[in-house]
């Protein structure tokens, strides 16, 4: 019965410390929604002196706050015109602005022991390019214990600010990173910088693809020679990469140097033969896009079927496809493009 | 004799409450340690990140709707809303007695075309293929009546980029949910699926699709399932994310990988919770074959679903869910402390027969025996007392953490009286909807064992 009776003491303590508890969350959750609504209404009070200030030039507009939540709504705005502004002055403007005013803020932050305000930290950081705390990212990345997150960002803070030691800070983290967060950080960096990486054929292989990714996704075009140097790498990824590259820059190769990709087991591997043969005539690839139209992945047929589209006469010869050929997936996918994205549907 | 029997009997049922509450105790204590680390990371930055379509995959939405048409319109419309760069909306109809093809074909200005439809995966006759001429990213597949899983296997058939998420055709997407689950794919190559958090929208303000104000309904039955919803998705789902070991994504917003979906056969026709299903046969394809792939669970993108207002539509609810869960486990039974399964086998299956499924069971048992000894006198004070505790406990204890693990999380919509609405209600859980549910768990075990099988019709009053 003594257990029993202790038991039940435990669970009306239990029950007062949940109480007790969900006062602080009322609290908590009334401070926050005040806070909420009083940042919106700074927001809408400073954004013309934001405008005139970070957008307009005006230098002589004052961009002034004197409460944290002022301090706050200051940084959404300016948030909110790095994400949409393309112009360079006006993201100069900004970026100083914030390193001279936010800095010492995010240093604190950063500086902090909880991980998430760390993590919020450095996304400000990328986002306003705040220089003058590089070297306290540089710190954070040579320390063995820290969060993958906050790794990744590190590094693309890096590959932002000074990308020529990017390399140096990725050999150390790489096997913390998945391909897709190598590439995000490479495409931080300048095209002069991607082109390095490429001329020199890195001889790491990840860092090598990503940058591959990067050119052919910027569809940067300079280092071409070296590109078609790498179609013969020993390495697989690096190959099809060089391969997907030129299908986006072109190549003065002929197309049965790459025929290996048309008879691929591998969907991805014929798709880009199929972009590729979009850069030669269509009397020398016609053979080949018609086959791969037929293809039984979707992805492959698509590609040629863009491929075609892009010639001149690409329509009289997907009219003359339809007529001759009877296979229903080429029909549609030849359909999809043709009315895929107006207004006019093909109707039964 | 009759005194050893109680004994007996009474410390079968005082273990089992015990170690129901060590589990959800330890359940609790990794949830919270996963939301804490991440509960003030700033998501618009994450977000932001992940727009560039060189980074996400492009992904094809389905919607399966039988009988939705009062809310398919605002679903398509949130899943237009939604921030990702690249995707397709396929919606399937799945032969639904209302008007759901009329609404949708009428809204989006559909056009029937002419689509040939691979047949990968089992599932019935396509009467017809439509697109619209508004937005040509909308598809809609008129079929016959074959069930959910049915409907997802035509829309597979039909989609073509390599990762599809299923919706359903009662649900809201927050703006930034696709690409808040895609990340996790994103991430780690390994992922083939994962899923969001489900959250109740009844009595919120939606306008065109899109979550304008939340609001709490009224009801107690619906406050009760919000509750319900924060206790199974914030402490159970996280826990097992972590280890590898989720048995349920919801099928309400889920996104897989479709080589691997594909690969197990799609999901299954006859069964009743096809969810859960498909999602124990990627584990058993990730036991035999690739043992790196990953199922996951994400707490933070949200999807809005409208839960049942009246005793009778739960009860169906229930029921259907329960009736799936013992259908899933009693097919892939062989999992059961199975060596080659692991902690899958050695611990996530015997949660799910022991304490999800069979759990109703044992409570109702538990009931009766303290009922019969109370008349034969073969009930002791201690015993009932301890018993009582333990249900308050494990029914309003766990529910008031989750009131307050999720006003914590949500301070950005909660109202201050939302919030002790909730931790109110919470107490009374054991005393009615605790009880109520449990009866509706046990129609499903009898629904089971008749072999019933349905997917069932849910009366909508919209979102």
């Amino acid at each position: 019965m003594t257990g029993i009776i202790w038991l039940s003491y435990g669970v009306v303590a239990a029950f007062i410390v949940l109480f007790l508890i969900t006062i602080y969350v009322t609290v908590d959750t009334k401070k926050f929604q005040k806070r909420q609504r009083e940042m919106a209404a700074y927001v809408q009070e400073h954004t013309p002196a934001c405008y005139a200030y970070f957008v307009e030039g005006n230098e002589q507009q004052k961009v002034i706050c004197s409460t944290s939540t002022e301090f706050e709504a200051i940084e959404t705005i300016a948030e909110s015109y790095i994400a949409y502004v393309k112009d360079d002055a006006i993201l100069q403007r900004i970026y100083r602005y914030m390193d001279a005013y936010y800095s010492p803020a995010y240093k604190r932050q950063f500086r902090g022991k909880s991980r998430t305000q760390r993590i919020n930290a450095l996304y400000q950081m990328l986002d306003f390019h705040i220089v003058s705390l590089l070297p306290e990212v540089k710190k954070m990345l040579a320390k063995k214990n820290i969060a993958r997150k906050e790794r990744f960002l590190g590094l693309k803070i890096i590959a932002t600010l000074d990308e020529a030691t990017t390399y140096e800070f990725y050999r150390h983290a790489k096997k913390s990173l998945a391909a897709n967060q190598v590439t995000m950080i490479v495409n931080c960096m300048s095209d002069d910088m991607i082109y390095d990486i490429v001329d020199e054929k890195h001889a790491d292989t990840d860092w090598l693809v990503a940058a591959l990714k990067v050119m052919a996704k910027r569809q940067l075009a300079y280092s071409s020679f070296i590109v078609h140097e790498l179609l013969y790498h020993e390495n697989v990824a690096v190959r099809d990469e060089a391969v997907n590259v030129l299908s986006a820059i072109g190549t003065e190769k002929s197309l049965a140097d790459f025929e290996e990709y048309f008879y691929s087991e591998n969907p991805e591997n014929r798709m880009l033969f199929a972009k590729l043969a979009a850069q030669y005539t269509l009397d020398d690839v016609q053979a080949y896009l018609v086959v791969l139209a037929q293809d039984k992945s979707f992805i492959v047929r698509q590609a040629a079927i863009q491929a075609i589209g892009q010639y001149t006469n690409g329509r009289a010869m997907f009219e003359k496809m339809l007529a001759s050929i009877d296979d229903a997936y080429m029909h549609d996918a030849i359909n999809a493009y043709l009315k895929g994205g107006s207004a006019d549907v093909a109707v039964d | 004799m009759w005194q050893w029997i109680n004994t007996i009997f009474q410390t079968l049922i005082l273990l089992y409450m015990f170690v129901v509450i060590g589990v959800y105790v330890i359940m609790l204590l990794f949830s919270l340690l996963e939301l804490y680390r991440g509960r003030n990371i700033a998501r618009e930055a994450v977000d932001e990140e992940l727009q560039d379509i060189n980074y996400v995959y492009p992904l094809s939405i389905l919607v399966p709707a039988y009988n939705e048409s009062i809310n398919i319109i605002n679903t398509v419309q949130s899943l237009l809303s939604s921030r990702y760069p690249e995707y397709e909306i396929i919606i399937i109809n799945d032969g639904s007695k209302d008007d759901t093809l009329d609404v949708a074909i009428k809204h989006f200005n559909m056009k029937k075309i002419h689509r040939v439809i691979q047949t990968t995966l089992p599932s019935k006759e396509v009467r017809g293929v439509y697109q619209s001429t508004i937005d040509p990213r909308i598809l809609l597949i008129d079929k016959e009546n074959g069930g959910k899983a049915d409907s997802l296997n035509s829309g597979i058939n039909l989609s073509k980029y390599p990762y599809f998420c299923s919706i359903d055709g009662d649900c809201i997407l927050g703006e930034n949910s696709l690409v808040q689950v895609m990340e996790a794919f994103v991430k780690d190559p390994n992922v083939i699926a994962a899923g969001g958090n489900v959250k109740i929208a009844n009595g919120s303000d939606i306008q065109m699709g899109t979550l304008m104000r939340y609001g709490m309904s009224d009801k107690p039955l619906v406050m009760m399932q919000i509750i319900e919803y924060f206790r199974a998705f914030l402490m159970g789902r996280i826990t097992f994310s972590r280890f590898n070991m989720v048995f349920i994504i919801s099928g309400a917003f889920s996104i897989f990988a479709k080589k691997e979906v594909v690969e197990v056969g799609g999901y299954l026709r006859n069964t009743i919770g096809e969810d859960m299903e498909l999602v124990v046969r990627l584990h058993r394809l990730i036991r035999k074959k690739d043992k790196q792939k990953k199922i996951k669970f994400l707490p933070y993108p949200v999807c809005w679903t409208e839960a049942p207002e009246t005793y009778q539509q739960l009860k169906r609810q229930r029921s259907r869910w329960h009736q799936g869960l013992i259908e899933s486990l009693w097919r892939n039974k062989q999992i059961f402390a199975n060596p080659r399964y692991g902690k899958l086998g050695f611990i996530a299956f015997p949660y799910f027969l022991f304490i999800e499924c069979l759990g109703p069971i044992i409570e109702f048992t538990g009931y009766l025996y303290v009922i019969f000894a109370f008349f034969t006198g073969g009930v002791y004070l201690e015993f009932a007392l301890l018993l009582l505790l333990l249900f308050v406990i494990n029914g309003a204890l766990f529910s008031m953490v989750s009131v307050i693990m999720e006003s914590w999380l949500m301070k950005r919509y909660m109202t201050v009286k939302d919030i002790w609405r909730l931790f109110v209600l919470a107490i009374t859980e054991i005393f009615w909807y605790k009880p109520c549910t449990l009866w509706f768990r046990l129609l499903g075990l009898w629904n089971y064992a008749r072999g019933k099988s349905s997917w069932g019709e849910m009366v909508r009053k919209g979102l």
